[in-house]
């Protein structure tokens, strides 16, 4: 079956259709005019990969320089900017350790490195990702050893000595013990460890007078690389708030009432979403910065309804809302009724 | 000293020197005056107009409407002819510190290209 020949309109429409990555204006028409002379000399009928990538970026380019000058819109931009960068980074971050699925270690090599001897009591994993948002962060799942006490492991000092020693040796990287005043359960003694791929939590727990207790390995996988590559390169969100204040701007310029009500509400929405944006970025940031780091540090913690930031964050889908639609209906609006002061394209 | 134009520019500035030219003109020109070296895309030109109308190096000639749409001319400026002649001359001079140089290395042959035919 032979193809319908491809009309000039058509040819026209696929130009058209890639120049909307300009903003509205002259230039649109003048660069279809060079595009569609192009395409007639060379026999094509539609742009190339080339053609595609390069009006592409010039055009996001455009949109993105041409915005106000004034002051408060540039302050404008730039708080919306910093927040769909955290949101989109954090979305992929969430998403990206949703779909993760670290191996766990073998229960065999990290008893006999960490309680040799020590007869085991229970024996448990969990392969799925568990967002506690609490103090432990979320895991990507765990193995959990319980074992009971030997006559080597009754000095928690002696003891986690040892184990320190054991572990050094291995090539871990040992933090400092936590005694029991430091874990807030009275006979406690607590040692974390980070290798390249997991991190070791050890629970000494014995009372001195009954002798009752027990000794806990927790080993949960640290984050895979690559959900660190993704999260990062989320963070480019930056340029799709910039691109949006933009076009909300372009498109409410003739509107005054839209366009003040779509720059308290984006500024309200932001200013609520700050201390989230501020503190995760601020408490992720640090987590990269630092080597064997415990803590986890994700960074939606903040978006949780849980968290004590949680209903600010939420709060903010209301301006948001408000917004979108503002600039949205305003489109709408100035698309079915021309002001007579827009330039078309 | 002046910065080096970035070749793009050259080529744009030089397809311009006889004539005003719109758009399409200009890629063809300069495709043609490089030898093919360098085909421009037509994002990267406007930009490269844009930046130079800002600088006062080229300025629009005249619009015409062209089936049913606007192709606009642009042209060299006097700024324009003067900044290509700077960089014509700086080129040159590289060229021909090169070439000297070339010349002293032992059992080394330059060769020079035929200079290309004016064409009318």
């Amino acid at each position: 079956m032979t193809r319908p020949p491809v009309t000039p309109d058509r040819v026209t429409r696929r130009f058209a259709r890639l120049l909307r990555a300009y903003p509205p204006g002259p230039r649109r028409a003048e660069l279809l005019d060079t595009l569609l002379e192009q395409a007639a000399t060379e026999g094509r009928t539609r742009p190339t990969l080339r053609q595609i990538t390069n009006i592409t970026l010039h055009g996001v380019r455009t949109r993105a320089l041409h915005h106000p000058r004034s002051a408060p819109f540039l302050l404008l931009a730039t708080l919306v900017a910093l927040t769909t960068a955290f949101l989109a980074a954090s979305l992929a971050s969430h998403l990206a350790w949703r779909a993760a699925t670290p191996p766990l270690p073998a229960a065999a090599p990290l008893h006999a490195l960490v309680m040799p001897g020590a007869p085991i009591q229970d024996t448990w994993t969990t392969h799925t990702p568990v967002d506690t948002s609490g103090p432990d962060g979320p895991e990507f799942g765990a193995l959990t050893i319980t074992a009971a006490h030997t006559a080597s492991s009754h000095d928690p000092t002696t003891y986690l000595t040892a184990v320190r020693s054991r572990l050094t040796a291995a090539g871990w990287h040992v933090a400092a013990t936590r005694t029991p005043s430091a874990t807030g359960a009275p006979h406690t003694h607590h040692l974390t460890a980070t290798s390249d791929s997991l991190h070791l939590h050890i629970d000494h727990t014995r009372d001195p007078l009954t002798g009752d207790g027990s000794i806990t390995l927790r080993a949960t996988p640290t984050e895979p690389r690559h959900i660190t590559a993704i999260t990062l390169t989320a963070a480019l969100g930056l340029l799709l708030g910039w691109l949006l204040t933009t076009w909300s701007a372009h498109t409410t310029r003739h509107h005054p009432t839209a366009t003040t009500l779509a720059a308290l509400t984006s500024t309200a929405a932001a200013l609520l979403l700050l201390p989230a944006t501020y503190f995760g970025t601020q408490t992720y940031l640090q987590h990269l910065a630092t080597p064997h780091s415990h803590t986890p540090a994700p960074l939606w913690r903040h978006l949780h309804l849980t968290d004590l930031l949680g209903g600010f964050s939420t709060l903010a889908l209301l301006p948001a809302t408000i917004a979108v639609t503002t600039v949205i209906a305003t489109h709408l609006l100035t698309t079915r009724f021309p002001h007579p002061l827009t330039t078309t394209r | 000293m002046a910065k080096a134009m970035r070749e793009p520019t050259f080529w744009i500035l030089t397809a311009l020197t006889d004539q005003a030219r719109h758009g399409y003109g200009i890629i063809r020109e300069a495709e043609d005056l490089s030898g093919g070296s360098v085909r421009l895309q037509a994002g990267t030109l406007y930009a490269a107009l844009d930046r130079l109308a800002a600088e006062g190096l080229v300025e629009i000639d005249r619009e015409e409407t062209v089936d049913g749409r606007p192709r606009r001319y642009y042209r060299l400026t006097d700024d324009g002819a003067t900044a290509l002649a700077e960089e014509t001359a700086r080129l040159t001079r590289n060229a021909d510190t090169a070439a000297a140089r070339l010349r002293t290395r032992p059992g080394f042959a330059l060769a020079v290209p035929h200079a290309r035919p004016a064409t009318a």
